[in-house]
């Protein structure tokens, strides 16, 4: 599996594979958006983002091409969940389970351990901005942050 | 989950695969190249940004010099890479790149901290022919969309011979 899975409150999930998706068979967008509690990203067969929690999602990725060339190289793999005042946040392991949920907290807080473990505490005027979580596909790296907007 | 992106020479046209900037002297501004870009996405492709990259038998040289011509802090040392993208206004004449003005919304010149890197990206500017937002390229076979770009050799150079370097494209994509 490449690509990514929507999970909703009801129904089966979704399936989004790349090669879906280049023959157009496939749209995060134009498929299903309503009632999402989850959604998974798949790189090289291997789950490396999951974001758990009933809200508002978006996935993109990022492409790098030469000028003058056609096929670009895919360099980040993207998840975003609008945030809301609900969500609360779970420590996710990044080299096995990256379940995330998110919770709020006075302080924001960030610190990576030997394990390579996420914590992440979010300040409370954070509602309504989008957690952003972006897989590096070369580096094999994941990082995550705030942002205003959906990428 | 990619979209094929072409370059062309015309709006839809078949795509190019080669630009040649030709070659001059110390003190030359080479030949303009106008450029198309379209994808195959049902959806717009964002966040698109120009940069350069090594490329070459002497990658990180060849790249560090172009940089440094459009850093220059006197006269005779600026030229470089450079790109204009009015082209709703004709590219006119003052959105190239000068030493005295080396940037603006529809122009630059790539240097240090503008089109070094992917960090520091150039943004695709509306007036290329972007009908939303700056960087953000609409979806369809022949969107209109596209750019001059030319190398202006400093007049100090004083070493003969080639300098390659590779351009790029970084956009983000929903499918």
């Amino acid at each position: 599996m490449n690509g990514w899975i929507k999970y909703f409150a009801f129904g089966e999930p979704e399936y989004g594979q790349d090669k879906d998706i280049l023959r157009k068979k496939a749209s995060w967008s134009k498929g299903r958006l309503e009632n999402m509690i989850g959604a998974e990203v798949y790189h090289n067969n291997f789950r490396v983002i999951k974001i758990s929690g009933p809200g508002q999602y978006h996935q993109s990725d990022d492409f790098e091409i030469s000028m003058l060339k056609s096929i670009p190289v895919h360099k980040v793999r993207r998840l975003q969940k609008k945030i809301k005042e609900q969500d609360v946040f779970i420590v996710g392991d990044i080299t096995e389970n990256k379940t995330i949920s998110l919770f709020t907290a006075p302080e924001d807080i960030i610190f990576s351990d030997k394990n390579y473990s996420i914590f992440c505490g979010l300040p409370k005027n954070a509602f309504n901005e989008w957690l952003t979580v972006e897989y590096d596909i070369k580096h094999n790296e994941v990082s995550m942050f705030l942002s205003k907007d959906k990428i | 989950m990619s979209v094929t992106i072409t370059w062309s020479e015309t709006n839809g046209g078949d795509a190019i695969t080669e630009v040649d900037h030709s070659s001059g002297s110390a003190g030359a501004t080479l030949s303009e190249s106008t450029i198309y870009i379209r994808h195959n996405g049902d959806n717009q492709i964002s966040q698109c940004k120009f940069y350069l990259a090594e490329s070459g038998s002497n990658p990180t040289t060849d790249l560090n010099e172009i940089l440094s011509w459009g850093d220059a802090v006197v006269s005779t040392d600026f030229g470089g890479f450079q790109i204009n993208m009015n082209a709703s206004g004709g590219f006119p004449v003052s959105d190239w790149s000068t030493y005295d003005d080396k940037s603006g919304t529809n122009y630059n010149v790539f240097r240090t901290g503008a089109g070094d890197n992917s960090t520091n990206g150039i943004l695709l500017a509306q007036a290329m022919g972007l009908t939303g937002s700056p960087g953000v390229i609409q979806a369809g076979d022949s969107p209109d969309v596209r750019f001059k770009c030319r190398i202006q050799i400093p007049s100090s150079v004083m070493s003969a011979g080639d300098r390659q370097f590779d351009s790029k494209l970084r956009f983000t994509f929903t499918s």
